[in-house]
């Protein structure tokens, strides 16, 4: 039997926000800002009043038992990440006149800390769909027809991946091992559904292009949810399942150049960050593949970071979109003179993402790269060193200089409202606090922290590789400006060959319908002449047209009709009654 | 700031990094090449080299096309 250890002071912080959410949307003005902030706070102090080692199990059918609340140390770290992050993304959206925004970005991040904190697979699947279902309406509510349209892809993506997800799920329940566990070495087809499922989550190319797709489409503070939460729960779900399965190294490898690589083309502001998700987020994928302990405290570090800078960045870009209603990096520049606060709490954000020394990912990022050394993985190594540079690059250097400084395209900027620089500013001095004193994160972190990243050899790399990058940007600077264009990305099969494929099925179903239908009249035609009344042939022939044609010339009298009716009915009544 | 500044500026902060690194790093790299003096300069040069080029050409020969590539005028009829 599972043991059931409860205190009364603690509360699930998911169960919080969704009653937050709740009241968000039905409350009306004030009241709404005023749960929209109090139920993440309420939720941060709930997470720091649960108990490593809490378990709630509630019974179910089938004698199962849910474990809604199970908390160790991995889940308690992101617990509390998802929490400060709900507090500052409602803080950012809190100008926000749509009640069904803030339900639906409360929901999309009570159902992450439910997932985070869920003990098994049922209470896991059901928050994980309950986030796909929620955060698409924050695609949604941008309300134009790209939106629109992208929003359907998001959702049949994530509908499919939950799906995989739940079956293999439904393999694990019935093999008797309702927990969510690790299931590292095994390879049955539980393994692999879990996997896949999870691997779209996590935006693992070739399954990441809804990533990339949607959330330049999201509303511009949706976005930032959107940004934080889905693929950070699928990094915990790694971490939590597959920790030290290789496949991932190379998987996150892959994903970090991949990302990168887009990233140097990109001309979207936020479609730019999202790529650079995919990166970030690989680096966290080949952490969990490596498997020490090291690295796993790197990936889960990166994750605590990442959900910090990646949120603030996609602040920045939505305050620029916001003020300026461009979105595009070749129609934006010069903007530092209009936003000096804005530039300055993207720049935070740019630096703790390319990890230059003092911000915070320079903390964890390190770690992961320092565990392939350690793991004596020279290639991996190397390469999440090629990827760090291609950050550093397209962020820090492009991102930053195309739409703050270079060119001044004067554009009219309109007011931004105070509750978006007290969000910016909240997560410009979390960055930096976090990069001042990393043992405020390292001590919460799942395993004991032997790591000084603050060695001057480290430091001595990293800003010769750092400054290295910039002299070779600062040449190819009339290169690196971007085009008016897009690239294609495997989004492409769902979105051509898949249309034109299904658009042919439609066509060939159509004709053919059309065809036999058309056929099928024609035979009719040429029989109604057959059905016709037999005696209306015969004196055709005989009389020819001398007289005109009169139905009812040839037709019974309708009282012998009726006579005759009687008749029958008179024989079979008296036959009935005398025989 | 012009080109010349800024590559001068960054020239002389890599030159005064690789003097830091020959008279007090102790280097313990788990790799031979992290012994190099001044890897990570010519490491930095050349990935952000080929990550450049490499993207520009990887984009104009296969990924970009023009922006209403999906849409092909159809995207905003409602």
């Amino acid at each position: 039997m599972l043991e059931v250890k409860k205190t009364m002071t603690s509360m699930h912080p998911g169960l919080i926000l969704i009653i937050g959410a709740v009241l968000a949307g039905i409350l009306p003005g004030r009241l709404r800002q005023f749960s929209m902030v109090a139920a993440p706070a309420l939720a941060i102090f709930a997470v720091f009043n649960l108990e490593i080692g809490t378990v709630w199990t509630i019974p179910f059918i089938n004698n199962l038992d849910l474990m809604v609340l199970k908390v160790d140390r991995l889940s308690w770290v992101f617990s509390l990440i998802f929490t400060i992050m709900a507090l500052l993304g409602n803080i950012y959206a809190l100008h926000n006149k749509n009640w069904g925004e803030a339900t639906s970005s409360l929901l999309y991040t009570g159902g992450s800390l439910g997932v985070v904190l869920a003990g098994d697979w049922l209470t896991l699947i059901f928050f994980w769909e309950l986030m796909a279902v929620s955060s698409v309406f924050l695609i949604w509510y941008r309300g134009t027809a790209q939106s629109r349209k992208a929003g359907f892809r998001y959702i049949l993506v994530h509908m499919f991946g939950g799906n995989l997800l739940l079956a293999g799920i439904f393999l694990k329940i019935s093999a008797g091992q309702p927990e969510v566990m690790s299931l590292t070495g095994t390879t049955d087809a539980a393994f692999w559904l879990i996997l896949a499922g999870v691997a779209i989550n996590a935006a693992i190319p070739p399954l990441h292009s809804w990533l990339t797709d949607a959330y330049p489409e999201g509303t511009i503070t949706g976005s930032v949810f959107l940004s934080s939460f889905t693929t950070k729960v699928a990094v915990y779900s790694l971490i939590r399942i597959f920790p030290g399965t290789e496949l991932l190294i190379w998987a996150g490898v892959i994903m970090a150049l991949y990302g990168v690589v887009f990233a140097i083309l990109e001309n979207d502001v936020r479609r730019l960050l999202a790529y650079h998700i995919v990166s970030q987020v690989g680096f966290m994928v080949a952490g969990v593949g490596m498997g020490t302990e090291l690295a796993l405290n790197g990936s889960t570090a990166h994750a605590y970071s990442h959900i910090l800078y990646k949120s603030l960045l996609f602040m920045g870009a939505g305050a620029v979109i916001y003020a300026t209603g461009k979105r595009k990096l070749s129609d934006l520049g010069g903007l530092y003179k209009q936003m000096p606060w804005v530039t300055l709490f993207f720049a935070v954000a740019a630096f703790s993402i390319s990890g230059i020394p003092l911000f915070n990912g320079f903390i964890s990022k390190s770690m992961i790269i320092s565990a392939a050394g350690y793991s004596h993985m020279p290639s991996v190594e190397l390469l999440l060193y090629l990827a760090s540079i291609g950050t550093f690059l397209s962020i820090a250097l492009k991102l930053l200089y195309f739409m703050f400084f270079g060119e001044d395209k004067g554009l009219e900027t309109k007011k931004l409202p105070t509750n978006m620089y007290i969000a910016m500013a909240g997560g410009a001095f979390l960055c930096t606090m976090y990069g001042l004193a990393p043992n405020l994160l390292y001590n919460i972190l799942p395993y004991p922290v032997d790591y000084h990243p603050y060695g001057l050899y480290h430091i001595i790399d990293t800003v010769q590789l750092l400054a290295a990058t910039l002299i070779v940007f600062w040449i190819f600077l009339p290169y690196m400006a971007t085009k008016l264009m897009i690239s294609v990305d495997t989004d492409w099969f769902y979105r051509k060959p898949l249309k034109v494929l299904i658009h042919g099925v439609v066509n060939v179903v159509c004709y053919i319908r059309e065809y036999s239908a058309a056929k099928l009249l024609l035979a009719l035609k040429s029989t109604v002449p057959f059905f016709a009344n037999p005696v209306k042939f015969a004196p055709q022939a005989v009389e020819a047209s001398l007289v005109a044609y009169d139905e009812d010339h040839y037709r019974f009298p309708v009282g012998m009709t009726v006579l005759m009716s009687i008749v029958v009915f008179l024989l079979t009544f008296s036959y009935i009654i005398f025989a | 700031m012009s080109t010349k500044k800024v590559i001068t500026i960054a020239s002389l902060v890599i030159i005064l990094s690789i003097i830091v690194e020959v008279l007090f790093v102790d280097i313990h790299a788990e790799f031979w090449w992290h012994e190099l003096i001044g890897f990570d300069v010519i490491f930095g040069f050349l990935g952000c080299l080929l990550l450049i080029v490499g993207a520009k050409t990887l984009g104009k020969e296969f990924l970009q096309r023009s922006e209403d590539y999906y849409a092909g005028g159809e995207e905003d009829h409602d």
